[in-house]
């Protein structure tokens, strides 16, 4: 049960983490190669401590991890980044679900013409 | 984030939200896995008032309430929440019921992704202030 509520704990964050297009669009970019905070806010219109913050809420969720380089933080995509196919996979279950529903809402509606 | 879905089903209106929802315990999959209590998940009922709650009955008698209803508006429109056991913050669904045809077009809206997100993050304040915190030392 702990367990569970861990894992759905991480799923909220990873949510959240997705809600944002900014911070989809830094995932999109973190994902192609470790790169330095100031050059992703080089091509991004916001400051370097937007960008930053960003930042941490990717890392909070765990799809970002941030590897110290000499004086230099390099992000990188996290190894373990299954957290982003675990909030997909939900909302696919969650969508797949209202389809049966609905499938079934029809086949019941139409079935009671005759009432 | 919105899950969204549209179903046409051939019958009135009002037939069609009747059906939707003083009938959902007919029709409603439940034990197709769409439900809180899987195995022990009995019936499925919405209380067709503002309030009225939306929930699940067990074999055992015991009720888990998923949701309340927010706006039931015969025949066009009810809106109810939908939260999960763990989950922190609602979630929102809204069916519409309009006429098409000879028939009726339901549409589904399932959103406030955003909201559980956004509560997530509230919780986890103390953790993004850790990270300041241990980036503000690294800094000096």
């Amino acid at each position: 049960m702990a367990r569970t509520a861990q894992r759905l704990a991480r799923l909220d964050r990873t949510l959240l983490a997705l809600a944002d297009p900014t911070r989809r669009r830094l995932i999109e970019r973190v994902g192609r190669g470790p790169v330095r905070a100031t050059d992703l806010s080089r091509g991004l219109p916001m400051s370097r401590p937007a960008v930053a913050k960003h930042l941490r809420v990717l890392q909070g969720a765990g799809l970002v991890t941030a590897v110290p380089q000499g004086r230099e933080v390099l992000y990188q995509r996290a190894e373990n980044s299954s957290a982003i196919d675990e909030a997909r996979a939900y909302l696919e279950r969650m969508s797949s679900g209202w389809d049966q529903a609905l499938a079934a809402f029809k086949r019941f509606a139409e079935a009671q013409e005759g009432e | 984030m919105t899950i969204s879905k549209s179903i046409f089903v051939k019958r009135p209106v009002a037939a069609t939200f009747e059906h939707f929802t003083a009938d959902i315990g007919r029709w409603w999959p439940l034990k197709e896995g769409f439900s809180r209590g899987g195995e022990r998940a009995n019936e499925i009922i919405l209380e067709g008032r503002v309030g009225g709650r939306f929930f699940e009955r067990y074999t055992d008698g015991e009720e888990s309430v998923i949701g309340r209803v927010t706006a039931f508006e015969p025949p066009a429109r009810v809106v109810f929440t939908w939260r999960q056991a763990t989950w922190n913050a609602d979630t929102e669904v809204e069916v519409r019921f309009a006429g098409e045809g000879d028939g009726t077009r339901v549409t589904l809206e399932h959103r406030g992704w955003e909201a559980l997100a956004e509560a997530a993050r509230k919780s986890h304040d103390s953790y993004v202030r850790g990270w300041e915190t241990i980036l503000a030392r690294f800094a000096a």
